[in-house]
């Protein structure tokens, strides 16, 4: 068996009545995680082909893997959606890969007013009870059957997919745990939200391991002294978490108040820690283990870790570590191999568990998973550099691309917005890593009148939440280069930036 | 009280603070707006913020929030 509900039958045959997934709220057990999820692949198989796009409104609780797992039963892969996504952008996104079924957690779930979707909706409860009377799936599929389609921010305001295979998940699941030996007494503390990228991790180790997944509510992030406490409560011993998610733990100096009693694994991922706020997890917890991960959304997982290791200042830079056992990574500098310390070279991947690319778009997909001989080969966009000690060690991106709360973000989608208001003539979106602040640039058509407010307002029904700028500062010219193209050092340096 | 106001428009312009009394349990703002909130405030007014003021009753107003300065100055 080639799916990854090979590691879900596995479990619950070992351990039926272990707790599986638990939110605040509602709890599965592995027994009930397979019937439940077998019960809504056979109402799905009874009414989609297999191979097919299903949407899954995916909110942070329990019930959603019990859907993602019913999806593969029926041979289909599953789309989660983003909840809060504007009506507008959630739109594209259906348009873009076109299912016929959405399923959600509950029956008050629901696409908001002013979407078109001419497919069904379903809710867990109908889903399952209608599956029951319906012949068992029993899914006859090769590693390259995919298993989930994972929306990205694209450059040019089109919806981006990637189409990731169950061949990949699962080499990346064994990878990891041969270089981390966790086991199924983990409880696994789960941060990131269901449609993004990294929380496959915490779902396919736990279900490879038996372990139990926690679903930490969003809500307890903003006072961290409860989420402290609840994890105590819950016997979180491992957590993969963005770094702005663990900052904000240390930030409000939540240690002073109580500490994670049961931690034993601190990985992140998605962005760059700031060292300082490492520091002051390193310190309050000693015994713990600190891992960054460094992954793309074009890989299954992650692709190079390290474990932090010795002292580093406030003002030193992690390294993104070495390569997994299962993935080859090198510096490429213009079609060669870069091999020596301090040159910089774009991180390429060769890897089983590569993505199998972009949904419906082989354009994209040739231009970032060069075919190299008999292997492919995926050009991430990110530079880096070789540490003396060997380790690659992040330095810039080749485009526009920037880490905002852990999620990637193309600068060109948020312009794209702001272009297609009528008022705004040109744009320039720029990052502020000290601040953590989506910066938005505009200057308007002769003629027109809008306040920054105003402007602001609009690219929230345009864009999802993250992505919104914190700030729009009109501006009477953005400079261009002789090329026609914005001026970016000018503009930053007209600005004082 | 402006100076709490001004760091409030800061981190999102487009809340009404006067009226607002449902920051938090409204969902207005969101942990990391709390964060930067947090540093802000305790910047501007020089107070160590501690953790145990750092419950969603304390925050779900601009006039709660300005209740809990007093309250830190008052002990410091």
């Amino acid at each position: 068996m080639d799916s990854v509900l090979q590691y879900l039958t596995e479990a619950a045959a070992r351990c039926p009545g272990k707790t599986a997934l638990a939110d605040g709220q509602d709890t599965f057990t592995y027994g009930e995680l397979l019937e439940q999820s077998q019960r809504v692949g056979a109402f799905i198989a009874s009414r989609e082909q297999p191979n097919r796009p299903v949407a899954v409104w995916a909110q942070h609780r329990a019930a959603v893997p019990v859907l993602f797992y019913g999806v593969l039963w029926a041979s289909c892969f599953y789309v989660p959606i983003d909840p809060a996504l504007p009506p507008a952008k959630l739109q594209k996104l259906l348009d873009d890969c076109q299912p016929s079924l959405l399923l959600t957690s509950s029956p008050e779930d629901g696409l908001p007013a002013g979407v078109s979707f001419p497919g069904a909706v379903a809710c867990l409860e109908e889903a399952a009870s209608q599956g029951r009377a319906l012949p068992l799936p029993c899914p006859q599929h090769g590693p390259e059957q995919p298993l989930c389609l994972l929306y990205t921010s694209g450059s040019t305001g089109t919806p981006k997919g990637v189409l990731k295979s169950h061949g990949a998940v699962r080499n990346f699941i064994e990878a990891f745990l041969e270089v981390f030996p966790l086991s199924q007494e983990e409880v696994v503390g789960n941060q990131t939200p269901f449609f993004f990228d990294a929380s496959a991790k915490d779902l396919y180790l736990c279900l490879r391991l038996g372990a139990r997944l926690e679903i930490l509510d969003g809500g307890l992030f903003t006072f961290p002294v409860q989420l402290v406490r609840h994890m105590n409560q819950r016997q979180v011993s491992c957590i993969c978490w963005v770094p702005s998610a663990l900052s904000l733990v240390t930030q409000l100096n939540t240690f002073a108040e109580v500490k994670p009693q049961y931690l034993r694994y601190v990985f992140f991922v998605g962005e760059v820690f700031p060292m300082k706020q490492l520091n002051r997890w390193r310190a309050a917890l000693p015994e713990v283990a600190f891992v960054n991960l460094y992954g793309s959304t074009e890989i299954a997982g992650i692709c190079c870790y390290y474990r932090v290791e010795g002292e580093y200042g406030d003002n030193e830079t992690l390294p993104m570590g070495q390569a997994m056992p299962n993935c080859q990574v090198f510096l490429d500098g213009g079609g060669k191999p870069i091999t020596q310390l301090g040159t910089v070279g774009e991180v390429c991947v060769c890897s089983p568990a590569l993505a199998l690319g972009y949904y419906r778009d082989t354009a994209k997909t040739a231009a970032a998973f060069a075919q190299d001989g008999l292997q492919r080969v995926l050009h991430t966009g990110d530079l880096a550099q070789y540490r003396e000690d060997g380790l690659l060690v992040f330095a810039a991106r080749k485009d526009h691309q920037f880490k905002h709360m852990g999620r990637r973000i193309e600068g060109g989608e948020i312009e794209a917005a702001a272009l297609a208001l009528e008022c705004v003539q040109r744009c320039c979106c720029l990052y502020q890593q000290e601040k953590g602040k989506i910066l938005l640039i505009c200057q308007l058509l002769p003629g027109f009148q809008a306040t920054a407010k105003e402007i602001r307002a609009a690219l929230k029904s345009a864009l999802a939440d993250y992505m919104v700028p914190g700030k729009v500062l009109l501006v009477p010219e953005i400079p261009l280069n002789a090329n026609g193209k914005i001026d970016r050092p000018a503009l930053k340096q007209g600005l004082g930036l | 009280m402006d100076e709490l106001l001004e760091i409030l428009e800061e981190i999102d312009p487009d809340i009404d603070y006067e009226t607002a009394d449902n920051l938090i349990d409204g969902k207005l703002l969101d942990s990391f707006s709390i964060v930067s909130l947090v540093a802000e405030i305790a910047n501007t007014f020089d107070i160590e913020i501690s953790p145990k003021y750092l419950v969603p009753e304390n925050f779900n107003s601009a006039a709660a929030m300005w209740d809990m300065v007093c309250r830190i100055q008052d002990e410091e």
